[in-house]
C-alpha cells in the first residue's frame, strides 16, 4: 500500500510541476472568439479574415486630447518620444512626411483623365458640359480659398481634386498640421499617434510591456503637457484588461470559494486532516487537467481556467462523502470496508459525469472540448486519488460526538419524509409548474454576450473610431475575380451598389479600386471626359479661353490627355502610398485573385445584402457567423444532454432496475428543468453557457441521486450530499458574480440547479428496498 | 469645393500669443460688426490668377445672420447659392436642389464653413488656433491680417486680410503662388430678422 501511495504521490508531484511550469510560460488565452471554431468554410475567406486580423491586431491608435491645439500636439510629441524608447512597440508614427501631398500628386497627375470620383462621373453622365462648366465656375467663385494639392491650371475643372478628395484614406477628420496629424472638433484638439506591438497582443509579456510603456508615456505627457490627456485603443489593451479581470476574478472567486469550502469542512469534521486530504485530491485533479490540456492543445483558455477553478466544487464531493461516512459511523469505522462500500456510488457518479462531458468533447467548439478535456481528466484523477489516497490516511475511526451533525440530519430527514410521502402528487405538480416556463423559454446566441469589454476602453474606442473612421474589421466583403482587372471591375460593381444604397453617406468603405480604378473604368472615364472636353469642337480650349485662361493652359491639357496612360494595379501596389492598404489585396487565390473591401460607419443589413448578391462577392460577417454557430451548438448541447440522461438511465437500470434508475435520476432531471423554467418565467433568454452549466448540473444532480440511493434507505448519505451541495454552490455559484456575462450565467444556472438537486435528492430513495440491495 | 478639405482640414494651431491690446481690439471689432442680428450686402469678388489673361469676377448678394450663418448668393455670371454655417457648406442650385456630400468632404466643408463664417462676421477669435491674428486700426475703421500657423496651409496661402468698420467691407486672400482674391461688400443694410425667403434657405433639413 505505501508503495502504491508513493508512486501516486510522485506522479501527482510531477504532473503538478509540469502544470505549474507551463502556466508560468504559456499565455492564458483571453480572446473568447478564439474558443470558437473556424466559421468560414472557404479557405480564401479564412485567409481574408486572418490577414485582416493580422493587419489589425497589433495596432494601437492613440490620441492626445486638449482644449488647446499646442498642448495636444506637445502631448503627442512626448508620447511618441516615450513610446519609441520602449522595446515592446514599433512603427510609432507621429510625423507625416511633408511631401505626402506631393506624392499624391505625382502618383495620380499622369493619369488624371481616367480618374473621376463617383460624384463627378455621375454629374458628367447626367449633365455633361453643364456639370463641367459648373465645376469650372465653382473652382473660381467659391468664397473659400481653394488650396488643392493640384495646381489650378493643371486641373481647371477640378476633376482630379474631386477624385483625390474621395480617396478612402484612413484618418477621417485628421489632416497634417506642421507634420502632425491633427483634428479639431467641438472646441477640442486631437493629435494622432499610431503604434504597433512587437509581440503578439495576446501574450501576457507583450501586454505588460505595452501597459508599462503607456503608463510611462502618460506620466511624461502629464508632466510636460498637463492639460492634455491620452486616449488609446487597440486589441492589446482589451486583451490586457480581460487578463487583469480574469486574474482578479480567479483569485477573488477562487479564493472566496476555497476559504468557504475550507471553513465548512473544518466545521463539519473539526479536523484539518480531511480538509487537507480533500484539497490534495482536488489539486491533483486540477493539476492533471491543466497538464493534459497543455499537452493536447498547447495553451489554456481563460474560460477553461475559470471553469477549472470551479472544478474544485465538484471534485471535492468524492472525499466529502467518504469523510461524512467516517464521521457518522464513529467507532465502527473501517476504512477499507467503507471505501469498498462507497466505490459503486463513486464509480457511477464518475461515469455519469464523464458521459455528460463526452457529449461536450464531441462538439466542434475548441473551447468546449478544452473544458470537457480538463473536467474529464480532473474528475478521473480526483476519483483515482480518492480511491487510493483516502483509505491510507483516514484509517482510524473518528469517535467524537456528532450531535451537531445529527441535528442537521434530523432537520433534513423531516424534509426527506415529507418529500417521499407526497412525491406522488408533488412530482407531477413540480413538472406541471415548470412546463409553461420551459415552453416560453427563449434563446439568444449573440456572440457579443461572450464578452463585455471594459467600458472605459469601449468609450475611448468609440470616440477614436468616430474621429478616425477606423474600419470595423469584423464585417467585410471578399471579392473574387479571374485576374486583377476582373477583380477591380467586380469591386467597382460592389462599391457602386453600396453607394447607391447609401445616399446619405452614413457609411464608408475602403477598396483598392478606389485608389486604382479598373482599366475598364479608367478607359470609360477617359472617354467620357475626353468627348466632352476635347471633341472636334475643342470645347475645353474655347471655354477656358472664354473664362480668361491663357491659351497655353487649354493646350497643355489637351496634350496631356493625348499622351495619357492608365494607372495599373501592379504599379500602384509598388508605391509607398499603398503600404497601409496592401493587406486588402489578397493576391492569387483558388481561382484567380481576391481582395477585401472593408467597411466603416453605419451600414444597413439590407445594403450589405445587396452587395453580397453580386457575382464574385461574399459578405463575411464574423459576429453573425459565430452567433449562428453558437445557436447550432446550443441545440447540439441540448441534444447531448438529453442523450446523456437517456444513457445514464440505461447505465443505472442495470444496477437499480428501471424504476430505481428513474428515481435515482429524478433529482437530476428536476435540477436541469428548474433553471430552464426559471429563465422562461423571468423572460431571460438562455444562452449556450446556460446549457453548458446544465451539463454540469446534470452530472452533479446524477451524483446526488446516486449517492443518496447508494447511501442507504434512511438517507445516510444526506450529510455528504449536503456538504457537496454547499461546496458546489460556493465553488460554482460564486461565478454568478463574474463580470463576464457568459461566466455569470454559467454560475447562476449552477446555483439554481444544485439547490434543486439537493432539495430533490430524497426522491432518489423512492422504491429503495432493503439496505442489502445497495452493497 | 471638395478640395477645400485639403486646405482647411490642415488649419493648425500653435501657441496663441496675442497681446492683450490685440485681444481688446478683436473683441471691439466683433462687437461693432455683430451688434445687429442680420446684415445684408451686395458683394463683388475678383480673382486674379497667373494662369489667366484677365481677372475673373463674380457678383451677388450676401446675407449674414448672427444665429444662423452666411448665405452667399452668386447672381452673375451664373446663379448658385452657398449656405455656410457651423455645420458646413451646402450648395443650393438655381432649382433649389441641395447637394449633400460624403463624410470626408462634409468634414472639410464644416471647417471651411466655420472659417468663412468667422471671416465674414468678423468674429475672428475662433480662428486664433489656425492663424496668427494681427489687428490694426486704420483711418476709416480696422484691418486684421491672418497668417496661417501651419506649414501645410502656408504652402498654399500667404495671408488673408479682413477690413471694415461697422461691417466687414473687404476680404483679401493672397495665395502662395501669387494668385489672389478680393471680395468687396457694398450697400450694407442692417436688419433685426431674416425675411421668409432667407429663412427658408437657412433652414437645414437635419
Amino acid at each position: 500500500m505505501p508503495r502504491r501511495l508513493f508512486t501516486f504521490l510522485a506522479a501527482a508531484l510531477v504532473t503538478g510541476m509540469i502544470a505549474l511550469a507551463a502556466v508560468g510560460k504559456v499565455p492564458v488565452e483571453t480572446d473568447l472568439l478564439a474558443m470558437l471554431p473556424a466559421t468560414e468554410r472557404s479557405p480564401i475567406a479564412e485567409q481574408a479574415m486572418a490577414q485582416l486580423a493580422r493587419a489589425h491586431e497589433g495596432r494601437i491608435v492613440l490620441l492626445t486630447v486638449a482644449d488647446d491645439a499646442a498642448q495636444a500636439r506637445a502631448g503627442a510629441e512626448i508620447l511618441a518620444h516615450t513610446l519609441r524608447a520602449s522595446p515592446a512597440l514599433q512603427h510609432i508614427t507621429l510625423e507625416v512626411p511633408p511631401d505626402a501631398l506631393d506624392t499624391l500628386l505625382t502618383t495620380y497627375l499622369p493619369h488624371r483623365f481616367g480618374l473621376l470620383s463617383a460624384a463627378t462621373r455621375e454629374a458628367l453622365q447626367h449633365d455633361g458640359r453643364d456639370a463641367l462648366i459648373q465645376d469650372l465656375y465653382r473652382a473660381l467663385s467659391s468664397p473659400i480659398p481653394t488650396a488643392t494639392p493640384v495646381p489650378r491650371p493643371l486641373d481647371p475643372f477640378g476633376t482630379l481634386a474631386g477624385f483625390l478628395a474621395e480617396l478612402p484614406f484612413a484618418g477621417g477628420g485628421f489632416a497634417p498640421e506642421n507634420g502632425v496629424l491633427m483634428a479639431h472638433r467641438d472646441g477640442r484638439s486631437y493629435a494622432l499617434v499610431s503604434a504597433e506591438t512587437v509581440g503578439s497582443p495576446h501574450a501576457v509579456s507583450t501586454q505588460e510591456a505595452v501597459l508599462d510603456a503607456l503608463a510611462q508615456a502618460r506620466s511624461a505627457a502629464q508632466a510636460q503637457a498637463p492639460t492634455a490627456h491620452l486616449e488609446a485603443t487597440g486589441l492589446v489593451l482589451y486583451a490586457a484588461a480581460a487578463q487583469t479581470t480574469a486574474k482578479r476574478e480567479m483569485s477573488l472567486i477562487g479564493g472566496v470559494s476555497l476559504l468557504g469550502i475550507t471553513a465548512l469542512l473544518l466545521l463539519a469534521f473539526r479536523s484539518l486532516r480531511p480538509v487537507l486530504l480533500g484539497i490534495v485530491c482536488i489539486a491533483t485533479g486540477v493539476a492533471a487537467g491543466i497538464a493534459v490540456v497543455l499537452l493536447v492543445d498547447g495553451r489554456l483558455h481563460l474560460l477553461t481556467l475559470v471553469c477549472g477553478t470551479s472544478l474544485l466544487g465538484i471534485a471535492v464531493d468524492y472525499p466529502l462523502h467518504y469523510f461524512a461516512k467516517r464521521r457518522l459511523t464513529r467507532a465502527a469505522w473501517r476504512a477499507d470496508e467503507a471505501m469498498a462500500a462507497m466505490r459503486p456510488a463513486l464509480t457511477q457518479g464518475l461515469l455519469t459525469s464523464l458521459l455528460g462531458y463526452t457529449a461536450l468533447l464531441a462538439m466542434p467548439f475548441p473551447g468546449l472540448r478544452q473544458i470537457a478535456l480538463f473536467s474529464m481528466t480532473g474528475l478521473a484523477t480526483a476519483y483515482v486519488a480518492t480511491l487510493m489516497v483516502l483509505p491510507l490516511f483516514a484509517r482510524a475511526a473518528d469517535p467524537r460526538s456528532t450531535a451537531g451533525l445529527d441535528r442537521l440530519r434530523r432537520a433534513f430527514s423531516a424534509w426527506q419524509q415529507f418529500l417521499q410521502r407526497r412525491a406522488r402528487w408533488l412530482l407531477p405538480l413540480a413538472v406541471l409548474a415548470g412546463v409553461p416556463g420551459i415552453w416560453s423559454l427563449t434563446h439568444n446566441d449573440d456572440v457579443r454576450l461572450l464578452s463585455t469589454p471594459d467600458p472605459m476602453l469601449a468609450r475611448q474606442e468609440a470616440r477614436i473610431r468616430e474621429l478616425t473612421q477606423l474600419g470595423q474589421g469584423s464585417r467585410l466583403f471578399l471579392v473574387n475575380g479571374r485576374d486583377a482587372e476582373h477583380l477591380l471591375q467586380r469591386e467597382e460593381q460592389l462599391t457602386d451598389a453600396l453607394r447607391a444604397r447609401d445616399p446619405e453617406h452614413a457609411g464608408g468603405f475602403t477598396a483598392i479600386s478606389a485608389f486604382v480604378p479598373s482599366a475598364q473604368r479608367q478607359a470609360s472615364n477617359r472617354q467620357l471626359i475626353g468627348a466632352l472636353l476635347f471633341g472636334d469642337d475643342r470645347w475645353a480650349q474655347h471655354t477656358l479661353d472664354d473664362i480668361g485662361y491663357h491659351p497655353r493652359i487649354g493646350q497643355a491639357l489637351a496634350d496631356a490627355f493625348a499622351a495619357e496612360k492608365p494607372l495599373s494595379p501592379d504599379a500602384w501596389l509598388k508605391l509607398p502610398l499603398s503600404t497601409p492598404y496592401r493587406h486588402l489585396w489578397l493576391g492569387p487565390a483558388q481561382a484567380g485573385v481576391a481582395s477585401v473591401v472593408t467597411l466603416h460607419g453605419h451600414w444597413s443589413t439590407d445594403a450589405l445584402a445587396t452587395g453580397a448578391n453580386l457575382p464574385g462577392v461574399t459578405l463575411l460577417d464574423k459576429p453573425a457567423a459565430v452567433s449562428s454557430l453558437m445557436g447550432q451548438y446550443r441545440r447540439g448541447m441540448a441534444w447531448a444532454l438529453a442523450c446523456a440522461i437517456g444513457l445514464s438511465l440505461i447505465l443505472l437500470s442495470r444496477r437499480h432496475g428501471w424504476r430505481g434508475a428513474a428515481a435515482t435520476l429524478a433529482p437530476c432531471v428536476l435540477a436541469v428543468g428548474a433553471p430552464l423554467a426559471a429563465l422562461g418565467y423571468l423572460g431571460l433568454p438562455a444562452t449556450l453557457f446556460h446549457w453548458l452549466a446544465l451539463m454540469l448540473v446534470f452530472g452533479i444532480g446524477a451524483d446526488y441521486g446516486i449517492f443518496t440511493r447508494e447511501g442507504g434507505p434512511q438517507g445516510e448519505a444526506t450529510l455528504g450530499v449536503l456538504l457537496a451541495a454547499i461546496t458546489t454552490v460556493l465553488g460554482f455559484g460564486l461565478l454568478a458574480f463574474s463580470s463576464t456575462p457568459a461566466i455569470a450565467s454559467f454560475g447562476l444556472t449552477l446555483f439554481m440547479g444544485v439547490i434543486t438537486a439537493f432539495l430533490a435528492s430524497p426522491l432518489a430513495l423512492i422504491g429503495r428496498g432493503a439496505p442489502e440491495a445497495a452493497s | 469645393m471638395k478640395r477645400r478639405a485639403f486646405l482647411l482640414a490642415g488649419l493648425l494651431a500653435i501657441v496663441p500669443s496675442i497681446a492683450l491690446a490685440d485681444d481688446a481690439l478683436l473683441t471691439e471689432i466683433a462687437a461693432r460688426v455683430a451688434n445687429s442680428p442680420v446684415l445684408r450686402a451686395e458683394f463683388s469678388q475678383t480673382k486674379t490668377l497667373a494662369a489667366m489673361r484677365k481677372p475673373f469676377r463674380i457678383a451677388g448678394h450676401f446675407t449674414y445672420a448672427r444665429d444662423a450663418g452666411v448665405l452667399w448668393q452668386v447672381a452673375s455670371p451664373y446663379a448658385v447659392t452657398y449656405l455656410i454655417d457651423a455645420h458646413g457648406t451646402v450648395e443650393i442650385g438655381p432649382d433649389g436642389l441641395r447637394k449633400t456630400r460624403s463624410g470626408r468632404e462634409a468634414a472639410g466643408a464644416a471647417q471651411a464653413g466655420q472659417i468663412m463664417q468667422a471671416l465674414l462676421s468678423a468674429d475672428l477669435a475662433p480662428l486664433e488656433s489656425h492663424f496668427v491674428l494681427d489687428p490694426a486700426r486704420v483711418p476709416d475703421g480696422w484691418q486684421v491680417t491672418l497668417t496661417p500657423r501651419s506649414a501645410e496651409v502656408a504652402r498654399h496661402l500667404t495671408h488673408i486680410t479682413v477690413a471694415g468698420n461697422t461691417a466687414v467691407e473687404q476680404v483679401n486672400i493672397v495665395e502662395a503662388g501669387g494668385d489672389h482674391t478680393e471680395i468687396r461688400f457694398t450697400a450694407i443694410q442692417r436688419d433685426t430678422q431674416l425675411n421668409t425667403a432667407e429663412a427658408t434657405l437657412f433652414a437645414r433639413p437635419d
